[in-house]
């Protein structure tokens, strides 16, 4: 008796709460899809998503290529790097050349340049732009790529405030003035860590500059709003000194979720992202999202690092037995579905230096297993510690090429915290690393890690002589001609006759991009939106 | 009622202290350099020794809990190592996200989760009941990543009922909502159906039945009242796991909460941002279990707060 009456109630009350469910979710529905509305105007609004990197989009404080792709579109800095590997000019007239002595660089910027505030840039901007950067309030992150100005060391240990190596002649001249010579401080002014900002606005803006809409450069786009965790929204600048923006805005939205961005692509939330390489293989097969894909190359490298202090690790062909024994066209294509070429050398094609005729790394496990006879070695047991990431799936197909040859590797995974303490401190006897150069220059990549000084604190120790002093040369050799023979030259001892380090693949990256957004271009992992247009003709651009 | 309060806040202030401390000291303990993951793998050591220097970091570990903990009772914080900003304002922003989608997933555990416990207790045995077990089964085997992203296929990315992800709009919340409450929904039932089961076959519902009472008081007066003591337990628990727990969630749907916030926190070694999302933690889980203790003297009498047991 009871369970009925109950019954006939209960299922009532059911069906009035999910009929009422189901109608309060159409009217949610409707809510939602209320913005999707075509307006007939066809503004053009591109929609870019990205993972949120939660550093801000001031330059001086983030190293991260998310917060670069959205500050790229905001702040200039004095000259600016190609997605095609060009340097150009961009705040200043012309590219500087250093003067006689190495170490005087005269600069001239473009004549009434805008911020986005209205203010007219000037050389005063620039200087506090670099006295910003080195003082210790602001926490610079990449002041060693300009630490090179004379002040700077001392402006960042906190017993100067004025940089005396950056001295301003009138509203558009200025001059630096390095403690000693390097070629490549030029190339660094290309990259979005030299971004100049307006000296009052970002003094006002103080500790919040580059967060919120406290984002005023010489862009092309400025910010309208941005939240700093789900979207920033970019509208043209119409007093852009270089040409009118193609773009009406920029909308990025910050999506961490693989799957989840994918999906936002296919549903057309979204008209351009980047597509990681663990999904391609998915998105290749996929009908509605293969032709939309693009690859291109980057400038990195993927390598296993070895630590040449190991005792195992001191022979040559042992290095060269370990390098032999790893089929990489193979890996390539089950790591990451064919995202990368098969490398010759450390440095990627597109940097001066690589060495076209260099042949491939070859794949040779019986000349490994007698190269490891002759040095005399068996039962050879080494231990890699790596981060949870892609690098770990390499080094597990490397154990397994390994074992092959009588090798046996173990693999551990570290916490990243963890990890780069064990990398800094040297204490890494085998694991994996990409690295990827800001621009397409050698310096950056060897000088940097294999430098004797420098690969003690990468778990390295590559210790020749003939290799640094080939470096070193580099850093001061103005005629790129000869810099470019001298890196592949230290190349070639690297990795080729040393073996000290194993790169593993050239990677190649991707992005998707509706059919009606045009020049979709990435710069070395920096997506450039300066360039970026949409064909509202196209019958999918709603609008 | 009132020592006993003030005895568990006392107890809960305490509480709260002791794990400020030993977070405190375990973060700085365990292997991980917080600079290294900010700087990045270019950074330069030099360069990484100054901007520990500049953090403080360099001081001895004593030094640093002590300023910490001064400046958080009064309100501070400290800034997020990675993000620049107040600890207390990323905090209060992803907090204020969390809240709404914490919120309406307790309420969907809640009612789903009751309608269905009574309905399958009082149909015990029968094919309801047995299809709603084996539903709620379902929802507690099913990991919530999976649930959410399944519902993103069939409503979001399919039908187009629902937003895919974001919290632009109020519709936004619904699917993320289901996904984070379908577990605890289960879970309740699968207790309060146990609970009525117990209770509905006692002696003083047959009196009530008797009395001529309207069956539904006589279901959700007399007999969910009475099994509540359990289902108050299990929803006091879930309520603390469902504000903390949220991180795979956030994640699928791009929802900036807490559950987010503190998951990059820890990846990123941001030690000021980690202590602070502990103290969340902590408070929450005390204020939780504080309030379902008040909560058991409120519906049955029988408990006294303070440890009298009614005669």
């Amino acid at each position: 008796m009871m369970e009925k009456s109950l019954s006939r109630r209960s299922f009532l009350k059911a069906s009035a709460a999910t009929a009422g469910g189901a109608a309060a979710a159409s009217m949610l529905a409707a809510c939602g899809g209320a913005g999707a509305a075509d307006s007939g105007s066809k503004k053009k609004v591109l929609r870019f998503a990205q993972s949120n990197a939660k550093q801000g989009l001031d330059m001086q404080k983030s190293t991260n290529s998310g917060s670069s792709s959205i500050a790229d579109c905001i702040f200039e800095s004095p000259l600016r790097w190609t997605e095609d590997n060009e340097l150009v000019p961009c705040l200043l007239k012309e590219i500087p050349t250093f003067e006689a002595d190495g170490v005087t660089l005269h600069c001239e910027l473009k004549p009434n340049i805008k911020f986005h505030d209205g203010t007219t840039l000037t050389a005063s901007d620039v200087k506090y732009s670099f006295e910003r950067m080195f003082k210790p309030e602001t926490g610079g992150k990449s002041t060693y790529m300009y630490d090179l100005i004379k002040g700077a060391k001392e402006m960042l240990a906190g017993t100067a405030t004025e940089l005396e190596g950056l001295t301003v002649e009138d509203d558009t001249h200025f001059t630096f003035v390095l403690t000693n010579p390097m070629v490549t401080f030029v190339n660094n002014l290309g990259i979005n860590y030299a971004d100049i900002f307006p000296k009052d606005a970002c003094e006002k803006a103080g500790k919040s500059w580059g967060t919120g809409t406290n984002c005023i450069g010489t862009g092309k786009y400025k910010v309208v709003s941005n939240d700093d965790t789900t979207e920033v929204v970019l509208a043209r600048f119409d007093d852009y000194h270089d040409g009118k923006p193609a773009l009406d805005e920029v909308h990025f939205q910050f999506v961490d979720d693989l799957n989840t961005k994918m999906m936002s692509f296919k549903n057309g939330d979204v008209d351009y992202c980047d597509l990681d390489a663990s999904q391609l293989q998915q998105y290749k097969s996929d009908p509605e999202v293969k032709d939309l894909i693009t690859q291109y190359p980057t400038l990195g490298v993927q390598f296993v690092n070895l630590n040449l202090s190991s005792e195992k690790l001191q022979d040559v062909r042992v290095r060269k037995a370990l390098s032999l024994a790893i089929n990489r066209d193979e890996l390539i294509q089950s790591i990451v579905g064919g995202a990368g070429t098969v490398p010759s050398g450390w440095l990627a094609p597109q940097t001066p230096g690589h060495d076209p005729n260099a042949p491939a790394f070859e794949y040779d496990p019986e000349k490994a297993k007698a190269l490891l006879a002759e040095a005399g070695v068996t039962n050879l047991e080494l231990s890699a510690k790596v981060r949870a990431n892609i690098n770990q799936k390499q080094l597990v197909a490397v154990q397994d090429y390994w074992s092959k040859i009588g090798v046996k590797l173990t693999v551990e995974t570290e916490d990243h915290g963890v990890w780069a303490q064990d990398w800094a401190d040297g204490s890494l006897e085998i694991t994996a690393v990409g690295w990827f150069p800001l621009y397409a220059d050698a310096d950056n990549h060897m000088y940097t890690y294999f430098y004797s000084e420098n690969a003690k604190g990468k778990s390295s120790f590559y210790n020749n002589p003939e290799f640094d002093a080939l470096v070193s040369q580099a850093r001061v050799e103005q005629d790129k001609q000869k810099r470019a023979d001298l890196y592949r030259q230290a190349d070639d001892i690297l990795t080729r006759q040393d073996y000290a380090t194993l790169p593993l693949y050239y990677p190649k990256n991707q992005f998707v991009a509706k059919d009606y957004v045009q020049n979709a271009k990435v710069g070395n992992l920096i997506y450039h939106m300066i360039d970026v247009d949409i064909d509202t003709t196209k019958p999918d651009y709603a609008g | 009622m009132r020592d006993f309060l003030l005895k568990r806040v006392l107890q809960a202030v305490g509480v709260v202290i002791c794990i400020s401390a030993i977070t405190f000291f375990i973060l700085n303990v365990v292997p991980g350099d917080p600079v290294r993951v900010m700087m990045g793998d270019m950074a330069d050591q030099q360069t990484i020794e100054q901007v520990r220097h500049n953090m403080g970091l360099d001081k001895p570990v004593a030094e640093q809990y002590v300023n910490w903990f001064a400046n958080m009772v009064r309100g501070d914080f400290g800034t997020s190592y990675t993000q620049n900003k107040s600890v207390a304002s990323l905090m209060g922003k992803a907090f204020s996200v969390t809240a709404v989608l914490a919120g309406l997933a307790y309420v969907f555990a809640l009612v789903f989760g009751l309608t269905i416990g009574v309905v399958s207790a009082v149909f015990h045995g029968k094919w309801v009941d047995r299809l709603l077990m084996a539903i709620s089964i379902f929802g507690i085997s099913a990991p919530a990543f999976w649930v959410a992203i399944l519902i993103q296929i069939v409503f979001a990315l399919n039908l187009k009922w629902f937003p895919l992800s974001g919290i632009k709009t109020a519709a936004a919340f619904v699917l993320p909502t289901i996904a984070l409450g379908t577990r605890y929904a289960a879970s309740i039932a699968r207790v309060t159906r146990t609970s009525m089961l117990d209770v509905l076959g006692q002696d003083f519902m047959r009196t009530a039945e008797a009395k001529g009472l309207a069956t539904p008081t006589i279901i959700l007066v007399h007999g969910l009242r009475n099994a509540l003591i359990p289902i108050i337990t299990i929803a006091g628990t879930q309520l603390g796991e469902i504000f903390t727990g949220s991180i795979l969630i956030e994640s699928v749907f791009a929802i900036p909460g807490m559950g987010k916030l503190l998951l990059d926190a820890i990846n990123a070694r941001d030690l000021p941002l980690i202590e602070g999302g502990v103290m969340y933690i902590a408070i929450i889980c005390v204020v939780v279990y504080l309030a379902v203790d008040i909560l058991y003297a409120v519906v049955d009498p029988r408990i006294r707060l303070g440890g009298e047991v009614a005669e």
